[in-house]
């Protein structure tokens, strides 16, 4: 996987460092503004898409294995005369939102445990990282591999799999975070004040560590995508007919070599998702250690 | 030095420890019965109960997972509820095949690490150009490259590369199933060759990925190092660029390259599977998804336990090399 | 050749673009320098003087946001400024740098001997060029990484390191403003006398006029990209003719400055003393303690002095807290140890040895001590910040109003996110004083107290980062005393700010002291500024109070041998 874990932290510290905060429309350049304009146009693809395409994703509505631009089919039919076009688009609406609620859940899981720990500190701290570092050492697409297939063959059960590989990251960076923060002379300052407790966590410490969380979290989408398609790709998605792409790529590898849109055209699609939200949110991170308010 | 790696050590047997128990876990929760996956839907009372103590399931929980554990650390994982074989048997034909393809990804994901990094940080429009391929690289998936590469080099160069199987000879038979090094220990060039060329495609699909990542992180390194104070004091004393870069920059940015390429081949092992599927090679990866097909938790657990292992040891061997390298590591 | 400059630069403008701006950094700038001598170029921040540094050295960056006219000449060598290729054969040969940060200016991978051996030719010539900087066991220090020596020694290896080529002309870029005072005082002597034996030229750009007097023949000083006045060291010094060049030297706190006025040109005029008020008030012996409990002394008795003073009557919420016969903050035999692990040892640092002291009622006491003497610790127990192992520190007051802290950085001690008004209304809502308060009260509160430490209502709805440096140290300081604590604890607020800058600022902190009646505990390294604040001052080493002078007689009375090592240190 080439956008792992790590090396997104890594990026993630090198942002911070910077100590960013406010961002602006205008000082993005042309590159990061149509990156983000690309983003915007898949997710409304991704919205709407599924409602306006003329088939459906999962009746056949033509002949077996069309090439594209034939019939109607403007990127061809698949092995049961599906409409591609349509099951792509309804994919990527599908990838889309379970990449958003596995990020989503695993920043949240993450994000309390990190807090708890770096904030109370103790011997809550010790045990709770303790816990999180066994997960972090454990290998996590085998892991999620492992989990996704003992539940049973389905999206939600990669999902299961892929969170609980993923939020020990949040939490370790989570964790890191407050306790940099609660070190620093401003949280010092406001419990010489007289600041304390949720106050003082709610007020000075969780404000710093929001945007960490969000860049973070914006930058892990693609990855996030990606490793989802490569678990459905081995078989760990719900089956045809459902209009998965990873699954729906595998499938189609059995007639590759004379029908190649099956399975080069999901793959694609796969690749267009992780890149939109991959440039995004560098961009993203650019401008923030740019802007370096 | 040595304390070092006694600690590595200790916690590597923990992390086997609770892996073993994670995945054992997996296999009670499992939400498929494995005796009727073993012995069919339709068989007879007597049979099911032969088949339950023929799996061992008649133990109390905790005797199953010290059987499980005694059995994994002798290289016994039980029988496979598909084959009705030995998992063991099967696996020791496969891990050569996946460590062999994984050993050339890794060199080929260093090879392209160390010649793009150079390209990524340049200023300008190239660099901006540099940095979108880049990007688009890293954003595909391993499957993706795999079909385009058997696309082109099959396909459409009309086989200048074989795009399926590890060789078009099959294993000698007392060979280390790895083919290549088998091919030049029975000194036969030809077979050799064709080893090689059947690793081309399946190697680059596995490594484009993490060959980006690597050239990411070696170019945001060395421009770091170049623009660090130290860098300024090397070219006060007259050093040119060249120098600088070889002589300073390199060797700052090699260290978190090194841990960068620990943590990519772990995720190589997995990518591997994938790419094993595409271009039916005969390793694990293929192993687990003709497993996960047919829902043979025993064999899944297996091929999980033996690349998590991989993984584990993998990472403390480069633990323990960057603290031989760089003594600061050993204090924290 | 012999008589010409080494140096010379003439008419040499830098401007820098970026994000749509141009921006001066150093106009119309010429200077010269002969071998052998030192020529300080002296400003604040942003004056363009490490600018100047640079591009002696042809080290601004060739990438288009910088550029430059004029013309550079070294060794005899014309050279136009950034893009001149024979700045190549220049730089390493004819000029070489020592810079200001020690800790990074060396390559962490590599032992000091590979680094020198390069640039000296052999191991035998690099233990030779250790010895020149006065390091004793030079064969050890040359198999040693950069990590494993102290700040000073690191100095010290790059003054070797950039001696090596015998360069004709050296650039001390604020060689030791991150250093020690005593191991500052050193450093120059080792730079000094190294400067001599090689006789090469010297631009030493620094922001002290003390560093400058004591290493330089001649100063120029510079203020927002210009040179405003140039000459002989001395004369620079003793009869400055340019106004900034006067205000610079009137913000210079030595041992000699006058304790009883403001220092330089002050924004509050003048500081009333508790004798002037009681003078004034015709009533030298009055018992203020008793005299405020019976009713006798108000605020409004500090309504005559100054217009300044007069501003804090208007502090109605103002108690005065402690009493006069109990100190305000006693301090008894506080222990602090700090364990680590090194190498899976124990390694215990006793940064606190049975520690015992105290500040009286109004009283200001200054800790002394370099890095690692264990008084900023001591702070950090009395501000309630950390907690000693053993021992008791006790502060008078009602409960939050016992001790408040002015931190070193006072940009960073603001939460970057919270306006002023809502940072000091916090303050205010956790004190006793605060308890019932409407927000209307706490923001009248507030606001004297910023018209108090000099800023007015427009700040009130600003956050920290819109702030210069000196208004964040202001509202630092009025968040700390808006409830006026028995006792400000000040750590170092004045040495991140340039000179004027930080004068203001002690001037202030002497005026609050007088004017809200607290006690002062103020910790630093820089003697001066201890005299001019203190009346006592006690110096700390290696974790224990060796001494405690009374600060008017600072220079005459101290006696331990450390303590003369940071007078001699103050550079005058």
């Amino acid at each position: 996987m080439p956008f792992s874990r790590k090396s997104t932290l890594e990026k993630i510290e090198k942002a911070q460092q910077s100590g960013a905060r406010d961002t602006a429309w205008s000082a993005l350049g042309v590159g990061e503004k149509l990156s983000l304009i690309g983003v915007g146009v898949i997710v409304l693809i991704a919205l709407v898409g599924p409602a306006v395409m003329p088939y459906s994703p999962i009746i056949p509505s033509g002949g077996q294995l069309e090439p594209p631009l034939s019939s109607g089919h403007v990127l061809g039919t698949d092995v049961l005369g599906m409409d591609m076009a349509t099951r792509l688009v309804a994919g990527m609406q599908r990838s889309l939102f379970a990449a958003l609620v596995v990020t989503l859940v695993s920043a949240a899981i993450g994000t309390l445990i990190g807090v708890a720990a770096g904030f109370k500190g103790g011997w809550l701290d010790t045990a709770l990282m303790r816990f999180t570092d066994l997960f972090l050492a454990f290998p996590a697409m085998i892991i999620a591999m492992a989990i996704a297939a003992a539940i049973g063959q389905s999206l939600g059960s990669a999902m299961i799999g892929i969170i609980v590989v993923w939020w020990p990251l949040y939490a370790r960076l989570v964790r890191g975070e407050v306790r940099r923060v609660v070190a620093l002379p401003h949280v010092q300052a406001a419990r010489v004040s007289g600041v304390k407790g949720w106050r003082l966590l709610w007020r000075h410490v969780i404000p710093a560590i929001t945007p960490t969380v969000v860049v973070t979290a914006s930058l892990d989408i693609g990855a996030v995508v990606m490793t989802l398609a490569a678990l459905s790709f081995i078989g760990l998605g719900t089956p045809a007919p459902a209009p998965e792409l990873g699954r729906m790529a595998s499938d189609g590898m059995k007639y590759f070599l004379n029908a190649w849109w099956v399975a080069v055209l999901p793959s694609v699609v796969i690749g267009l998702l992780a890149f939109a939200f991959n440039y995004a949110g560098d961009a993203i991170r650019v401008v923030l250690r740019r802007t370096g308010v | 030095m040595l304390t070092f790696v006694a600690k590595r050590l200790g916690s590597l047997v923990v992390v086997l420890f609770f892996l073993t128990l994670l995945v054992f876990t997996l296999g009670k929760v499992a939400d498929s019965d494995p005796v009727r996956t073993y012995v069919g839907v339709n068989a007879s009372a007597e049979a099911v109960e032969a088949a339950r103590e023929e799996l061992g399931l008649d133990d109390s929980i905790p005797v199953q997972f010290g059987n499980f554990v005694a059995g994994a650390v002798q290289g016994d994982f039980g029988i496979s509820l598909a084959s009705k074989r030995p998992i063991a048997d099967e696996l020791s034909t496969r891990l050569p095949a996946t460590l062999e393809l994984a050993g050339w990804a890794l060199a080929l994901t260093v090879v392209i690490g160390v010649s793009l990094s150079a390209l990524y940080s340049r200023p300008g429009k190239f660099g901006a150009f540099m940095r979108f391929v880049f990007f688009s690289a890293a954003s595909a998936p391993s499957f993706l490259i795999a079909m385009l590469s058997v696309l082109v080099f099959y396909k459409w160069l009309d086989g200048a590369l074989p795009a399926a199987g590890r060789s078009s000879y099959g294993p000698y038979d007392d060979g280390t199933g790895f083919y290549v090094l088998d091919g030049i220990l029975h000194g036969s060039p030809t077979y050799t060759g064709d080893a090689i060329a059947h690793l081309i495609l399946p190697a680059l699909a596995a490594s484009v990925g993490s060959g980006v990542a690597l050239a990411r992180v070696l170019a945001d390194g060395i421009s770091s190092s170049l623009t660090s104070p130290w860098a300024r004091t090397a070219r006060s004393l007259g050093e040119r660029e060249g120098t600088v870069l070889r002589r300073h920059a390199l060797r700052n940015a090699s260290s978190p390259a090194l841990s960068l390429l620990a943590v990519q081949a772990g995720f190589m092992v997995s990518s591997l599977v994938v790419v094993e599927q595409v271009f039916s090679w005969n390793g694990l990866g293929s192993y687990l998804s003709g497993a996960i097909g047919v829902g043979d938790f025993p064999a899944i657990a297996a091929v999980c336990l033996i690349l998590g292992a991989v993984y584990v040891i993998l990472n403390t061997l480069v633990d323990v090399a960057l603290a031989a390298v760089d003594p600061r590591v050993r204090l924290t | 050749m012999a008589d010409s400059p080494v140096l010379t630069v003439s008419d040499l403008t830098v401007t820098y673009r970026g994000r749509g701006r141009v921006v001066t950094a150093v106009s119309d700038v010429s200077l010269a320098i002969d071998a052998g001598r030192c020529l300080g170029l002296v400003g604040e921040s942003g004056s363009g003087k490490s600018t100047i540094g640079a591009a002696v050295q042809g080290i601004i960056p060739a990438d288009g946001k910088a550029e430059a006219t004029g013309r550079i000449s070294i060794a005899g060598r014309d050279l136009t400024p950034i893009t001149d290729p024979a700045w190549a054969k220049v730089r390493g040969a004819d000029v070489t740098s020592v810079f200001q940060d020690p800790m990074r200016s060396l390559d962490p991978t590599m032992t000091i001997g590979r680094m020198l051996n390069r640039y000296t030719g052999s191991a035998e010539a690099s233990v030779a060029a250790l010895e020149r900087v006065q390091i004793r066991r030079a064969g050890e220090v040359l198999k040693k990484y950069p990590h494993q020596l102290s700040g000073g020694m690191r100095q010290r290896v790059m003054i070797a390191l950039a001696l090596a080529p015998g360069p004709r002309l050296l650039i001390a870029d604020e060689p030791t403003t991150a250093l020690d005072v005593s191991v500052q005082a050193e450093v120059l002597s080792v730079l000094r006398e190294s400067i001599e034996d090689a006789g090469c030229a010297v631009l030493f750009v620094t922001h002290d006029l003390g560093v400058a007097r004591h290493m330089c023949d001649d100063i120029a000083v510079m203020k927002d990209g210009v040179v405003v006045e140039a000459g002989p060291a001395e004369d620079v010094i003793a009869r400055p003719t340019d106004a900034y060049t006067r205000r610079l030297m009137a913000s210079r706190i030595t041992l000699d400055t006058d304790r009883a006025r403001p220092v330089g040109a002050p924004e509050v005029a003048v500081v009333a003393s508790m004798e002037d008020v009681l003078t004034q008030l015709e009533r030298p012996e009055l018992d203020v303690a008793a005299a405020w409990q019976s009713g006798d002394l108000t605020w409004d008795a500090f309504a005559g002095p100054t217009a300044a003073v007069g501003a804090a009557t208007g502090l109605d919420h103002v108690t005065l807290v402690g009493h006069v016969t109990r100190p305000s903050l006693a301090v008894n035999e506080v222990n602090k140890t700090y364990s680590t692990r090194v190498r899976g040892r124990r390694v215990d640092n006793h940064v606190l040895k049975d520690v015992s002291f105290e500040i009286g009622y109004r009283e200001a006491v200054a800790l002394v001590g370099e890095s690692g003497s264990g008084k900023s610790t001591l702070l950090r127990i009395a501000g309630g910040i950390e907690t000693a192992d053993t021992g008791v520190v006790n502060a008078q007051g009602v409960a939050g109003e016992g001790t408040q802290v002015i931190f070193q950085d006072a940009g960073a001690s603001l939460t970057p996110w919270r306006t002023v008004e809502e940072l000091l209304r916090e303050r205010i809502e956790h004190t006793a004083t605060g308890k019932g308060k409407t927000r209307a009260e706490m923001r009248a509160m507030a606001l004297s107290t910023l018209e108090l430490v000099g800023l007015d209502e427009s700040v009130l709805a600003a956050r920290p980062t819109q702030l210069s440096g000196g208004q964040q140290q202001r509202v630092a300081i009025a968040r700390a005393v808006v409830v006026p604590p028995s006792v400000l604890l000040c750590d170092e607020p004045t040495s991140a700010l340039d000179v004027s800058v930080a004068c203001s600022v002690l001037n202030l902190i002497n005026l609050l002291r007088h004017s809200l009646g607290i006690s002062i505990m103020f910790v630093t390294h820089d003697l001066a500024a201890a005299r001019l604040i203190a009346d006592r001052v006690l110096v700390m080493t290696g974790g224990e109070i060796v001494e405690t002078v009374p600060a008017e007689r600072l220079a005459q009375d101290i006696t331990t041998d450390y303590g003369r090592r940071l007078v001699d240190a103050v550079l005058a």
